[in-house]
């Protein structure tokens, strides 16, 4: 399928002190976008324009092909949301909730929903006050998979858990999203989570869109350079480096678009490539952030 | 797909049932204590009964502020649901918890002067006084709904609350107003009419004007 589930073009929303500025995004249907960003980048902010919660100032943005904010009612019967920032009643009991959204859900899977609560060690006659915050999570989670919804928008889901409860809910959620049809945009601003899950990347830093591609190409495409050089001589920033920090007789080159050949052009600059490294996807969002911060500044 | 609003009301409607149910029962009391008790009782009744009338419009501040103070908006605001159908919902669940113990408290009040030998001629002059609170509770209702601000739904909070002393005192001065409370039955004059008119009128307009502001929200959560 090549649907976007959803799709966001030149959209702008300006407040006092921030502005989420001229932002393009696609997740095509049945793909799992990690959404990446620093606290404060605008994630949340984008995420509350795609649910309708806020009105973009400019910028046309449709989710499960309507148009948002005005179709936010007809897109949230098949949207599922989950936010850290998200809290259930805390007097009433998880059994209260689940009959609340099953009433209102008539694609509420009951089953799956007793077996989401046995997989999480959840009780539904628990109040939620009586929870722990991975249990809250955990909970919030539930009521949202077992409505079975199209898309599933994710912000944050994972922050302040333990690495157990971190790797239960990344566990159902990679189950999940074997369901072709489904598509994940998942926020987050840990790495590790959104490379485990994720086959589209975006970056987002100060309200702008970094960058924006599958997860195999960022892997492929960004390469650190380690190198030696010889007394005095200065390397030149070859075409997709993107940072040369150079201190003494070391130099480091990050690429966001390694050729094969880039090595070879050092050695011909005089350097010796000691090795070439892979990056992990929070070394590329850091270099990506940077780079970004750097061109704004000049 | 049908609109969410009843599902909201309900949900609502079950979590805080026993304010409501309390406020009936204090009520109750106070007329109790108007009925069977003489001179000072009989006053004490009275002035508990127009205590629970005005504690009525706590409610608002439950129901409303503690969904964001809580953190509960997002949760809700997730569910098929549009800014306007929300405020529609919090007005209905609101009006029906106000409304309810209101009207049983009224009807059980005009019952007592009814059967007592108190002048029915008090009766247009009570309908008068006991419409304020809900004017009191709608305003309180409203700023909760549209500010979304703690600050400002407390403060009109205690302003509408000190505000009723005053406002029945200058209510029950009005030239008129009392003039048939005497009579053995209930005389609409004038100026019992333009009254009701008047908080009817208030009435209907923060309502409109209630929704007409949520509707032109942009931000919501």
């Amino acid at each position: 399928m090549t649907e976007s589930a959803i799709s966001m073009r030149g959209v702008r929303k300006t407040y006092r002190f921030f502005a989420l500025d001229d932002v393009d995004l696609d997740l095509p249907t049945g793909h799992i976008m990690g959404f990446i960003g620093p606290n404060g980048a605008g994630k949340s902010t984008a995420i509350r324009i795609l649910l309708g919660l806020v009105h973009q100032d400019r910028g046309d943005v449709r989710v499960l092909g309507h148009r948002m904010p005005a179709g936010q009612v007809a897109a949230k019967w098949d949207i599922g949301f989950a936010s850290e920032d998200m809290r259930l009643y805390d007097a009433m009991t998880l059994g209260w909730h689940m009959r609340f959204i099953a009433s209102i859900y008539p694609a509420w899977d009951k089953a799956y929903s007793e077996m989401l609560l046995k997989r999480f060690g959840l009780v539904p006659e628990q109040k939620i006050r009586g929870l722990s915050h991975g249990q809250r999570v955990k909970a919030g989670l539930l009521l949202v998979l077992a409505r079975r919804p199209r898309l599933l928008v994710l912000d944050e889901p994972t922050t302040g858990l333990d690495p157990v409860a971190r790797h239960e809910i990344l566990r159902e959620l990679v189950s999940v999203v074997q369901d072709e049809g489904r598509s994940v945009l998942f926020s987050s601003h840990h790495t590790q989570d959104v490379e485990q899950i994720s086959d589209q990347i975006t970056f987002i830093d100060r309200g702008r869109i970094i960058d924006s591609m599958d997860k195999e190409t960022y892997l492929d495409r960004w390469r650190r350079l380690r190198m030696e050089v010889p007394s005095g001589a200065r390397l030149p920033v070859l075409p997709g480096i993107v940072k040369l920090r150079q201190n003494g007789h070391l130099a480091i080159a990050t690429a966001n678009a390694f050729r094969p050949d880039l090595p070879l052009a050092y050695e011909n600059a005089g350097a010796r490539v000691q090795r070439v490294e892979t990056m992990t996807l929070e070394e590329i969002f850091v270099a990506n952030v940077e780079q970004s911060r750097e061109e704004a500044t000049v | 797909m049908n609109s969410l609003i009843p599902a909201l009301v309900r949900k609502d409607l079950q979590m805080i049932w026993v304010f409501p149910t309390l406020a009936v029962a204090t009520g109750c009391g106070a007329l109790a204590l108007f009925r069977l008790g003489g001179g000072p009782a009989a006053i004490s009744g009275i002035i508990a009964f127009f205590v629970v009338l005005v504690m009525l419009g706590v409610t608002p501040n439950v129901l409303i502020m503690n969904e964001r103070r809580k953190q509960t908006l997002a949760f809700v605001m997730s569910l098929p649901v549009s800014a306007s159908q929300y405020a529609i919902a919090k007005l209905a669940t609101a009006l029906g918890m106000f409304l309810v113990p209101w009207l049983v408290l009224v009807g059980l009040a005009l019952a007592l002067i009814v059967g007592s030998d108190t002048p029915n001629g008090i009766i247009p002059l009570f309908l008068v006084l006991v419409l304020l609170p809900l004017i009191g509770f709608l305003v309180t209702t409203s700023v909760a709904i549209v500010t979304e601000s703690d600050t400002w739904s407390n403060v009109t909070m205690g302003a509408v609350n000190i505000s009723y002393s005053f406002v029945w005192i200058t209510v029950i001065s009005i030239p008129g107003l009392l003039a048939d409370g005497g009579s053995p039955v209930p005389v609409w004059n004038r100026t019992i009419l333009t009254s009701l008119v008047i908080e009817l009128g208030a009435i209907v307009t923060i309502l409109g004007l209630t929704l007409y502001l949520q509707s032109r929200k942009r931000d919501f959560v």
